[in-house]
């Protein structure tokens, strides 16, 4: 006796899920590896960069106002309020700078290895750049440590 | 324009902005490093010592230059991230819009800005 094929009905195919996650998909989907939370810093820091930039313009041009505007400008921008977002948009930059290099690097076909079958264990791009990754964030650190120790000794 | 060419001007900008952001950051955040090889000159955020960087054609060339791929690499990066979050025809529409005038804005001001500052 044949056995019957059992046809899942329209009632009981589960609805199709969404793939989008939207914002919570950025900062977690799955096992990310490093690079996917540099990808998260480097939007974040990128962000903030752009909503920055008119800001740092509109200031800059205060100086069109003569000697004495200016330095009011620069009294108010001594507050410790302003320090303080000068040094997030100092990390902002050397951090976005330094990983946007990494991923120049990257798009160039630069420290990916050469194409090889895919043959377990698999080659991973990420894992061959992974030496340089950790060097260019060893060195964004250096930076940032320095240019936060120049702007309090200033 | 094809989205690969807007994407390639995009990682132009970004290679043009490592060189001459990393100048204009090295002067601000770096300068004592510079100081002691005789590059710039302390204070740098004096009026004299502002004046004098953004004088002259060479100074707001410069500037513009940095300002356009500033503008350009940043808006971009702002596009593709709203239109991740609102990915309809018509915001997409809304958005390119947006950061077109946005930056036009921005480009318009900083350049009078830094005309006026080379007669400074």
């Amino acid at each position: 006796m044949a056995t019957q094929v059992k046809v899942p009905t329209q009632e009981a195919v589960p609805p199709r899920l969404s793939m989008r996650l939207g914002l919570r998909g950025w900062v977690y989907a799955g096992r990310y590896p490093a690079e996917r939370y540099l990808y998260i810093l480097h939007r974040l820091s990128g962000l903030g960069l752009i909503l920055y930039l008119p800001l740092h313009v509109w200031v800059t041009g205060r100086r069109l106002q003569g000697p004495e505007v200016w330095q009011q400008t620069m009294a108010v921008l001594s507050r410790p309020v302003f320090v303080a977002g000068e040094m997030l948009i100092l990390a902002a930059f050397v951090f976005h700078a330094f990983n946007g290099f990494r991923l120049l690097f990257g798009h160039l076909g630069c420290a990916l290895g050469k194409p090889a079958h895919p043959v377990y264990p698999y080659p991973v791009a990420l894992h061959r750049q992974r030496s340089m990754t950790v060097a260019l964030m060893v060195l964004a650190s250096a930076f940032l440590a320095f240019g936060v120790w120049n702007l309090l000794t200033k | 324009m094809r989205e690969s060419r807007l994407w390639a001007l995009h990682l132009i900008c970004g290679a043009g902005l490592l060189v001459l952001l990393s100048l204009h950051m090295g002067v601000m955040h770096y300068a004592s490093i510079l100081a002691l090889l005789g590059w710039v000159r302390e204070p740098v955020l004096s009026f004299s010592s502002v004046a004098e960087r953004g004088r002259g054609a060479a100074g707001a060339v410069t500037y513009v230059l940095l300002l356009g791929f500033a503008l350009y690499h940043g808006l971009y990066g702002l596009r593709g991230i709203l239109g991740e979050i609102w990915s309809t025809p018509k915001a997409v529409r809304f958005i390119n819009a947006g950061v077109v005038i946005f930056g036009l804005a921005v480009l318009v001001y900083g350049v009078t800005v830094a005309a006026q500052a080379a007669r400074l």
